[in-house]
């Protein structure tokens, strides 16, 4: 749920990274940390990890400067991938005002991608909210993996198999090298916003 | 590709996996390369790097169970702590109180019980929010399966006028029918009708009657907190099977369906 202050001229919104364990959540908010100095309105928190899994979130905080007069304040959060920490993703997704959903392209993960997304959209439909009407960008990480000789699905494929629906904007990633990272983010920060100016009109 | 180099390359796969922390798949890659080599290579030729795959998969059956199992309540800092509290209390136009006690409530699914105690001992002096609060700290006990804590808890409440007997009431029950889930055989006290028998000093006659007064006229009826409530998570676990959506759903989300062809697309390519 966005907090707007329209005295304060403020606006906070909440994006949530969502996507199958080990899919690349975590590094995408990493990466985002190390290149986007400018915006970052202070420390990456990761909650527990258990090597390197996320036990609960990630959170980083940004500060987008001002949109028409008024400060945008984003949080990002990464969800736990692990299908048991359901309870948790659920609650991380509380309030959420968008989403960067990021798949995994590898082939061996194919039906774990699917699972998330249904998962995601069962998630938000409990919070009374719609996969096909929250602001949301598909992400096709690993893409890199390719280069090593894995078995990788084409973005064909993965259209077909996540946004044969829901027709959002995707985008072909690496999180480890960066690229897509920031095209990513940029155009669910867009989505975001943009939605937050038809809920809110905060921009007269 | 010859055998070698096939072998070569499906080991390569598997350390892959593994670096991405993708276990299952790690072994099942080696199970393939097993079945490969015993395929391909006679029993003698074999033996030694079958002898090596098979130590392999036991090493990464240990990793795997050492990763599914739960983490219930890990070490957190108070920063991390007060993120999740704040998480969930930042909304606006909610009762405060009834914002804090979610956040308490976050803090408990979060595992941060004692935290949690914390923030709910100070709740509990709020009325409207009170028996929530009780029932909380209980909740905080029964997790950690501290049941010694439990009975002093709600014995301390039973000696001091803080809840009405029908609070208490309400709290026992909570507690009985916890402890009779768990297997825990042990008793709450119920609380006597009359609330307390104080000695009947006249010169502090007063004082008592007051006291009095202001502990008999709560009715714990509605707690305005409660529409705030996130929702259990421990309700029915959520099955990913195919699903029925309702009408007014903006459009049919089969996304199941694709997994099933996905199935049958792979067995077709094994064939
Ligand atoms: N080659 C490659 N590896 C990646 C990429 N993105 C992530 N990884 C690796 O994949 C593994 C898992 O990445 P994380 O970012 O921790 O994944 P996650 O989605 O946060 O996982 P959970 O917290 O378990 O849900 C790590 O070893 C990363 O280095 C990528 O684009 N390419
Ligand atoms: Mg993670």
């Amino acid at each position: 749920m966005p907090v707007l202050n329209l005295k304060k001229r403020e606006i906070e919104c909440k994006v949530v990274y969502y996507g199958p364990g080990r899919c690349g959540k975590t590094t995408n908010l990493e990466y985002t940390f190390k290149t986007f100095k400018k915006q970052i309105a202070g420390d990456m928190v990761s909650i527990n990890t258990e090597g390197d899994r996320t036990l609960f979130f990630d959170f980083l905080p940004m500060e987008l400067g001002k949109i028409k007069g008024c400060d945008i304040r984003v949080q990002l959060y990464t969800v736990p991938g692990q299908v048991k920490y359901s309870s948790t993703r659920k609650l991380v997704l509380k309030g959420v005002d968008g989403v960067v959903f990021v798949a995994d392209s590898l082939k061996v993960r194919r039906e774990k991608n699917m699972l998330s997304l249904k998962d995601l959209q069962m998630n938000l439909k409990e919070y009374g909210m719609s996969v096909f009407k929250i602001p949301l960008v598909l992400q096709y990480n690993k893409r890199d993996l390719a280069d090593e000789g894995l078995p990788i699905m084409s973005i064909e494929q993965m259209e077909r198999d996540l946004n044969r629906q829901l027709k959002a904007p995707s985008f072909p990633c690496s999180a480890v090298t960066g690229e897509g990272v920031g095209k990513t983010l940029t155009e669910c920060l867009k989505l975001t916003l943009i939605s937050l100016q038809r809920q809110f009109k905060w921009v007269q | 590709m010859d055998i070698k180099s096939t072998i070569k390359s499906l080991l390569k796969e598997v350390d892959i996996y593994k670096t991405q922390g993708l276990l299952a798949e790690a072994k099942d890659k080696y199970q393939k390369t097993l079945g490969f080599v015993q395929n391909n290579l006679k029993p003698q030729e074999g033996k030694k790097i079958i002898g090596a795959i098979s130590d392999k998969i036991n090493t990464l059956e240990k990793e795997i169970a050492i990763v599914e199992k739960k983490v219930m309540s890990p070490k957190m800092t108070k920063e991390s702590q007060d993120l999740i509290t704040k998480m969930f209390t930042a909304v606006e136009g909610e009762d405060k109180y009834a914002a804090e006690l979610e956040g308490a409530k976050a803090l408990i699914k979060f595992g941060q019980f004692s935290r949690a105690i914390i923030e709910l001992q100070k709740l509990i002096e709020i009325e409207p929010i009170r028996l929530d609060a009780a029932r909380q700290i209980m909740n905080c006990y029964l997790l950690e399966s501290k049941y010694d804590d439990v009975a002093k808890q709600y014995e301390q409440w039973l000696s001091n006028d803080l809840l009405t007997k029908k609070q208490l009431d309400t709290l026992r029950k909570f507690v009985q029918g916890a402890f009779k889930n768990k297997g825990i055989d042990k008793t709450l006290p119920e609380k006597t009708e009359v609330d307390e028998v104080v000695e009947p000093d006249m010169a502090k006659f007063e004082e008592v009657e007051a006291a009095e007064t202001t502990a008999t006229p709560q009715k714990p009826k509605e707690i305005p907190g409660a529409k705030a409530q996130v929702k259990k998570p421990e309700t029915k676990p959520k099955k990913l099977k195919p699903i029925t959506f309702e009408k007014e759903e903006f459009e049919e989300f089969d996304i199941m369906a694709s997994i099933k062809k996905s199935k049958k697309t792979d067995v077709d390519k094994k064939k």
